[in-house]
């Protein structure tokens, strides 16, 4: 039994502290959707340099063999720091999709270029895990020379607007099937917006894309278990980040009781505000244990593993409602402000809960599996 | 990070399960504590058997007969037991005044007590609050005045668990009514239960049993000997009991058989075309509880594992029961609903019986149950203690 870090972790997330710290400062004065650009270009690579996008990536691809619990190290830190990198989608997605599925060829062009922050990626789901009816996958027929075309619609593509490839997830029954291909192609549109926690996304729309046989990354219709297994991997990341998020707020509110004084004395004085504080840490403590349940488990994907990522995805969304909401309300008017860190990490959470699948598809399957389990 | 246990946990966990095995009988398992109070016989057999094992006091100081066990050990023993449903050992006697006197005890109190404690020949109750001093114990007005070579106690206890079966009473007292701050003028003492003056009145609780009592001491003359640590050091003798080990106290293993009952009492009630269990509404929310309650056994888990290397933080014994408790509560509560109109029948011998025959124990356990968050240092309480945990803190988490 052991929760902690390893020392080599406990050294990486020591630097990765030092590194996102130095880049939070000028965000009040530069603007979020600056922070976001600069988290695509200059200090794009510099993280790279650091290792954080290697981390996950096979020795063979200029990776560093790590797991699960170096994505949940990062990511904490990210969280903490409110970087709004998009490590989740390329060092985890992205990496984790054309590590299991590419070919050799596939792989030694893209996951070396992605460990040093050369190519950005973004992954069109298709939806797969919205609610049944609200999907929109994308319909692929083949074409006489043996290639594809592929049409088709997603309401929002998170980092597409940034990319270098888009990873298409296309086909439904019998099976789901991986493309890569540059996001210039022909047939290929984007119509770019900012997520309210200011990232960049696009909807977008595929009509009549032409698709060469060799873009496809894994078996035909074989995509599906690969793609499950990343998408866990990416929830657990993300709960990671929301775990980061979470303490960072809990700090903030914990400082700002300290310093902020009414009716001649600080609000840590006022038991209404201390039970409170004492529940948003009894929420955050039951998160960040599942996420490290999650995160042990997903070593060997099976039922259970699925069933923990599940679990932690559910109290983490619980978590962050509780601890967002809270921290907003103990600053006041102030928890309000554009201005201040506790409304952009609320933020960032909110727009977390529906990635990766929302926590009421999390439940759902949560629920599912331990029937099967007990059956 | 790792989530098993290392080969010696695994078998040490063995070894637990094959003791548990041959040595607890099968009329032992499922009695509750209100059988405890009831019948305390049980308990104490097998507390015997624990005894012999060595294992009863493994928690005491190793000079005391302690084991030196590694907390996760502890957490091990108890969730094993607790899967077995095992009788509770005695929490006053072998998890609270069995160590106090290790530590504080005299040689002369250490030989006569501590054995009377293993082997069963006294039972404890524990007399700290007073009708005027609940969470705020430290205004207590029970007083003890030095006669001689004896305190003459006066005054009332209240809410006392086992009284009406306890032989012996560790018993907060006031012996200095002009010290600076409350808490420097308090005593400890072991009171012999059948000494002249103290009568027992027994208080019934909302599920109709008896646990609680009254305890009344009319000029009770308690000899000298019988003070534990300094006289007027009897605060800090109590909050010593906070430094000892918490395994246990978030109860997964109960709380997770609690809730597979439940979930049994709703796969048993028809709901359209499936059963309570199935409904979506329902299903959802026992669902989510199951999640919370797996949160919680590995924050346990992680607190024990921090305690191995002196890194877990004073307030998360204070977490685990309020998080225990609550969601204890909150599960009994589903149970409730699930068991439908006849959760509204008194559980005598005439009322109709449900189906599950889960239903009538689920309810007065609820009942009972809501002294869960208000025992052992109320949850208000337990909610300052972490929250000035924080806000003491600089570097915050």
């Amino acid at each position: 039994m052991d929760f902690s870090y390893s020392d080599v972790q406990t050294e990486f997330r020591a630097s990765l502290r030092r590194f996102f710290g130095q880049r939070a400062e000028p965000v009040a004065k530069t603007g979020p959707r600056e922070m976001a650009r600069r988290w695509r270009a200059g200090w794009w690579t510099e993280l790279a340099d650091l290792g954080a996008l290697a981390a996950l990536l096979p020795e063979a691809y200029e990776g560093m063999g790590g797991d699960a619990i170096d994505a949940i190290a990062i990511l904490e830190e990210a969280g903490r720091a409110q970087a709004a990198a998009p490590v989740i989608e390329n060092a985890i997605v992205a990496a984790g999709l054309i590590e299991r599925l590419g070919s050799a060829r596939q792989k030694q062009e893209w996951l070396p270029a992605i460990a040093a922050g050369g190519l950005k990626f973004a992954f069109a789901d298709g939806d797969v895990l919205a609610p049944a009816g609200a999907g929109a996958t994308f319909r692929l027929t083949s074409s006489k020379t043996g290639n594809f075309r592929v049409e088709g619609r997603q309401a929002m593509v998170v980092e597409a607007p940034e990319c270098d490839y888009l990873l298409l997830l296309c086909g439904g029954e019998p099976g789901r099937s991986l493309f890569c291909l540059p996001r210039d192609r022909a047939g290929v549109a984007l119509r770019p917006f900012w997520t309210l926690d200011d990232r960049p996304a696009a909807s977008l729309i595929l009509d009549g894309v032409e698709l060469d046989a060799a873009e496809r990354v894994g078996p035909m219709d074989g995509a599906g278990a690969a793609v499950a297994a990343v998408l866990d991997l990416a929830c657990i990341a993300q709960c990671a980040e929301a775990a980061g998020l979470m303490a960072g707020l809990l700090n903030l509110t914990i400082a700002h009781l300290q310093t902020r004084t009414q009716f001649g004395q600080p609000l840590a004085n006022f038991q209404a505000l201390q039970h409170r504080l004492a529940d948003m840490l009894a929420a955050y403590e039951l998160s960040l244990s599942l996420t490290y349940k999650a995160a042990i488990l997903s070593r060997q994907p099976n039922p259970e593993s699925q069933a923990a990522a599940s679990g932690a995805k559910v109290q983490a969304a619980e978590a962050a409602r509780l601890i967002g909401h809270e921290a907003i309300q103990m600053h006041g008017a102030m928890g309000m402000s554009l201005e201040l860190p506790v409304g952009r990490a609320v933020k960032r959470l909110k727009a977390m809960e529906p990635q990766f699948g929302s926590a009421a598809y999390h439940l759902g399957r949560y629920r599912a599996l331990r029937r099967a389990r007990a059956a | 990070m790792d989530i098993t246990l290392s080969p010696a946990e695994c078998a040490f966990q063995q070894q637990v399960d094959d003791f548990l095995k041959t040595e607890l009988k099968p009329e032992w398992r499922g009695v509750s504590d209100i059988d405890n109070r009831t019948q305390p016989a049980i308990m104490a057999q097998w507390q015997a058997v624990l005894a012999a094992k060595g294992w009863l006091t493994a928690g005491w100081p190793v000079a005391n007969g302690g084991l030196g066990w590694s907390p996760m050990q502890h957490h091990i023993f108890k969730e094993a037991c607790s899967k077995a449903r095992a009788p509770k050992i005695s929490a006053m006697s072998i998890g609270m005044i069995g160590p106090l006197i290790c530590v504080f005890g005299t040689p002369a109190q250490q030989a006569f007590y501590l054995p009377r404690i293993i082997g069963g020949a006294d039972i404890w109750c524990q007399g700290f609050s007073e009708p005027g001093s609940g969470s705020d114990l430290a205004s207590l007005k029970t007083g003890a005045r030095r006669e001689d070579d004896c305190y003459v106690v006066s005054g009332q206890k209240i809410w006392t668990t086992y009284a009406h079966v306890a032989t012996q009473m560790f018993c907060l007292v006031r012996t200095d009514l002009a010290a600076a701050r409350p808490q420097a003028g308090i005593s400890m003492l072991l009171i012999d239960m059948t000494l002249p003056g103290i009568t027992v009145r027994p208080i019934r609780t909302i599920d109709g049993e008896h646990h609680f009592n009254e305890v009344f001491f009319d000029d009770v003359r308690v000899p000298v000997s019988c003070l534990l640590g300094g006289e007027h050091q009897g605060w800090d003798v109590a909050r010593a009991l906070l430094g000892f080990e918490r395994s246990g106290i978030a109860d997964v293993v109960a709380t997770r058989q609690l809730l597979n009952d439940v979930a049994a009492i709703a796969a048993g009630e028809a709901r359209g075309p499936g059963s309570l269990l199935e409904d979506n509404d329902f299903g959802n929310r026992l669902t989510k509880l199951e999640i919370t309650l797996d949160a919680l056994e590995i924050f346990e888990m992680r607190v024990m594992e921090a305690a191995e290397r002196q890194a877990a933080k004073a307030h998360d014994a204070s977490l685990m029961k309020i998080l225990g408790s609550e969601l204890k509560q909150k599960i009994h509560m589903l149970g409730i609903e699930a068991l439908g109109p006849l959760a509204a029948a008194w559980p005598d011998d005439d009322a109709p019986v449900h189906p599950s025959g889960a239903g009538a124990k689920l309810v007065v356990d609820a009942l009972f149950y809501r002294a869960g968050s208000i025992y052992g240092g109320a949850n208000e309480i337990q909610r300052n203690i972490v929250a000035k945990s924080l806000l003491k803190s600089a570097s915050g988490i």
